[in-house]
């Protein structure tokens, strides 16, 4: 076999290796960079679950003094709600109280006046009568 | 060389599946704070629709 062939054969299979090499090269540097890019992005989902398990705890606990503020004012709204009806009651009962003097004068002033009617009635019949 | 060429396959068939199992890792936990989050922002809700009762 000539030099020439053998060293043909050589150089192609050395060409050959080398593609298939830059080949599963760029297959790997693919599969590298696919998998960089899932890392950096669990790492940013990593850091931010991390800050918010740091936040989440004072926030629940601002919550619980949310949930004994939104007791305090419920009870409070109640409170309030039985004085309004206690006040109402009340003026009422004091309105129907001052009514009453007023009633009662005019009754006397309806009295009054009817005795009147009788003592003019009385006087006229005597004017007549003289 | 061969041998080689395995091992860079394995090592990155096993980083890809520690990658991806840390992923799902994260994303339940991102899953149970965003849940922690809703029943907080629920209950504010509540004491907010209080204040605005009246």
């Amino acid at each position: 076999m000539p030099v020439e062939i053998i060293v043909a054969i050589i150089g192609l299979v050395t060409a050959i290796i080398t593609s298939g090499f830059a080949v599963l090269n760029g297959w790997v540097q693919k599969r590298l960079t696919e998998v960089s890019k899932k890392q950096k992005n669990t790492d940013i989902l990593e850091i931010q679950n991390n800050i918010l398990e740091q936040l989440i705890p004072v926030l629940e606990k601002k919550d619980l003094a949310m949930d004994r503020i939104a007791d305090i004012l419920e009870e409070q709204s109640k409170r309030l709600s039985y004085i309004e009806a206690e006040n109402r009651e009340f003026s009422s009962r004091l309105d129907n109280r001052c009514e009453a003097p007023k009633l009662l004068s005019e009754f006397k002033r309806l009295e009054e006046d009817n005795i009147m009617k009788g003592v003019r009635e009385e006087i006229i019949k005597d004017l007549e009568n003289e | 060389m061969i041998k080689t060429l395995f091992n860079i396959r394995k090592l990155l068939s096993e980083l890809e599946n520690s990658e991806k199992e840390r992923s799902e890792q994260e994303i339940a936990r991102r899953d149970a704070i965003q849940e922690r989050i809703n029943a907080i922002y629920n209950n504010s809700t509540k004491v907010f629709s209080l204040g605005t009762k009246g």
